[in-house]
């Protein structure tokens, strides 16, 4: 079944499919811009459009509805619009056989809003394709739970593509397939048109028959390269449109949803970017920085997208526009991930230290060594690893529900100038200005416990609540006075700063050794 | 060079002449025309002959009126006026000295 339109023509009523009625409509159309704008070229569409009907009233006979066929048959006996435009201009040119061929239609992507659920999107992919749109349909409802993607793609098509309106729109919609024989359609054409411009400047003889036999060649060549390329082609933008939506994807659950992109980063364990960069970014908001990066990385993998699908489906969309827009909200992302870094880096600016110094006060003066150990217990809460993420020297913790910054302190041995141990904590942060330096210092806390003559300090320090990360740091200094001993236990082992001011020793060679403070070394005691 | 290309040159030359001497025994409506010209194989394809019958009535040559037709709309019927007369009669003289002239060349060669 075919749809049927009613058109007058000619003084005369006509019923005529839609595809012949496209075929028609645009050889009139044609004709009127080969005649050009003039009264006397009115005329002379009018006397044809009124032979057109006469013709058309012939071949119907008892006939209902004119078919496409007889349209072409009517074109071929009235001829194509630029012999006719030729005659007028009194000046004989091409052939007189050219084909009536190319009422052929090539297939262009439209949005089909005929049978259309929302905006014709899937219609039209089904029409495109020659494949039954609910299978677009149920991809784009999938892809919908992909979070959101099918709608943001339908969206952006729906935008991109232009609805099929005219009846010739229509039929491109459904046009030709683009294949083999119409790529040497073209080539064929091409070289016809080489060959007629060598026959204008004289060239013919030798020259035509040696431009002939390279052009059969050229032809074989274009037929298989074309293969080729077509293929490559195709595979390409499927590439292009592949890897531009995962990595769209993929960034899309990174920043604003999981963490895939960070759980490329060892020891991951379910924290997200915009958790980690509250780490660090004091303004209110993550999506300051997560929407900018979002842009930044997201316009060139749709730019990726679209010159895949303009590959394949080279539906008609202003170029320029697009560009200018995408390239436009490129730059102004950029441009605010640079202020948000530049105001950030500034609170990185200035150092300050702050130092504590507390005295080990033993029950008793006899006692003259000290046991120094890691409280390796309180490691254990890392140990199943769920929602904190070990990066260098920190470790940044979820797993209370809220987030805490903790680091690993660096050990020293040093000398006390009194006659009770001592220990020196030096506190360390950036910040903007001097206070805030001083106050995100003071902010760090090492806990430790002292009992009977043994001193145990948690194996990381901690930022105070709500602190930033400021590239904090400790150094503990155990003092020992001069003749007094400290066994160093070995959990020790990993904080142990390898640049020892009192012992010319790796810290695996000083745990599980009891010493002596003795001068300006510390000496092993066998 | 294209011999086909050549004959329509010269078909094309003589078509005004055609239109006009057959339009002077009676008058016609186009598709007679048509069919005249295609039978005497002047005209390939049917739509070139409409602008040059348009160029004809508006240089004066030839006029047209309306006339029922016994199915379907009215048609146009094309008469030859005086102007046209004169105009074919020189074209005629010319096409007789054409032929001469050419037949002088061609049997001196």
């Amino acid at each position: 079944m075919k749809k049927s339109i009613k058109v007058s023509l000619g003084g005369m009523a006509f019923n005529i499919e839609e595809d012949a009625y496209a075929v028609l409509e645009d050889y009139i159309e044609s004709l009127k811009n080969h005649l050009g704008d003039t009264p006397e070229a009115a005329e002379v569409v009018a006397d044809i459009e009124e032979r057109a009907s006469e013709l058309f009233a012939e071949q119907l006979g008892g006939r209902q509805t004119i078919t496409i066929e007889m349209v072409n048959d009517v074109i071929k006996t009235l001829g194509r619009p630029e012999q006719i435009a030729n005659e007028d201009d009194a000046e004989q040119t091409s052939s007189f056989e050219s084909d009536s061929e190319r009422s052929t239609t090539r297939r262009r992507f439209y949005r089909d809003s005929e049978n259309a659920i929302i905006a014709g999107v899937a219609s039209g992919l089904g029409q495109y394709f020659g494949i039954e749109p609910l299978v677009f349909r149920i991809l784009f409802a999938v892809l919908l739970f992909a979070n959101g993607l099918g709608a943001i793609i339908y969206a952006v098509m729906w935008i991109a593509v232009p609805r099929a309106e005219t009846t010739r729109q229509r039929m491109e919609m459904k046009g030709e397939d683009i294949n083999f024989s119409n790529l040497e359609k073209n080539l064929q054409e091409e070289i016809n048109k080489v060959k007629q411009n060598m026959e204008k400047r004289n060239l013919s003889g030798f020259f035509e028959r040696v431009f002939s036999a390279f052009g059969k060649i050229f032809i074989a060549i274009g037929k298989v390269l074309g293969g080729i390329v077509k293929v490559m082609a195709v595979i390409f933008a499927v590439a292009f449109i592949s890897i531009g939506l995962i990595l769209l994807l993929l960034t899309t659950i990174s920043l604003f949803f999981g963490g895939v992109i960070v759980s490329i980063i060892p020891s991951y364990s379910g924290i997200t970017i915009s958790e980690l960069i509250g780490t660090t970014f004091d303004i209110g908001s993550t999506l300051w920085v997560t929407i900018p990066v979002y842009f930044v990385i997201a316009i060139p993998l749709i730019a990726i997208v679209f010159v895949g699908l303009r590959m394949i489906f080279r539906f008609k969309m202003r170029d320029s526009v697009a560009f200018v827009t995408g390239a436009t909200a490129w730059i102004l992302a950029v441009t605010i991930l640079a202020f948000v870094l530049f105001f950030q880096a500034r609170s990185f600016s200035i150092r300050e230290t702050v130092k504590d110094v507390l005295v080990l006060k033993m029950p008793n003066d006899t006692i003259n060594t000290l046991r120094f150990t890691a409280d390796i217990d309180q490691l254990e809460q890392f140990e199943n690893g769920q929602r904190m993420l070990f990066l260098d020297e920190f470790i940044v913790d979820y797993s209370l529900g809220e987030q805490a910054i903790m680091g690993k302190p660096k050990i020293y041995i040093g000398k006390s100038t009194s006659d009770s141990y001592e220990i020196v904590l030096e506190k360390k942060s950036r910040g903007a200005t001097k206070q805030l330096a001083r106050r995100s210092a003071d902010g760090i806390s090492l806990p430790y416990k002292f009992y009977d003559n043994n001193l145990q300090v948690n194996p990381y320090f901690i930022l105070k609540r709500g602190d930033k990360w400021r590239a904090q740091d400790i150094e503990v200094t155990l003092k020992v006075p001069e003749g007094k001993r400290v066994y160093i236990h070995s959990s020790l082992e990993p904080y142990l700063s390898s640049d020892q001011d009192y012992c010319l020793c790796w810290p695996d060679e000083m745990v599980n050794r009891l010493w002596l403070m003795k001068g300006e070394r510390l000496v092993e005691v066998k | 060079m294209n011999v086909e290309n050549t004959k329509a040159q010269m078909r094309k030359g003589v078509l005004e002449l055609c239109i006009l001497s057959i339009l002077s025994r009676a008058d016609a409506y186009t598709t007679d025309l048509i069919n005249k010209l295609k039978e005497a194989q002047m005209i390939v394809v049917e739509g070139t002959l409409y602008p040059l019958l348009t160029r004809q009535k508006n240089a004066g040559l030839l006029s047209y009126r309306w006339e029922e037709s016994p199915q379907g709309p009215p048609r146009k019927y094309y008469t030859l006026t005086p102007k046209g007369r004169e105009y074919l009669n020189e074209l005629e003289s010319g096409w007789e000295t054409l032929i001469e002239t050419v037949n002088k060349i061609r049997k001196q060669a």
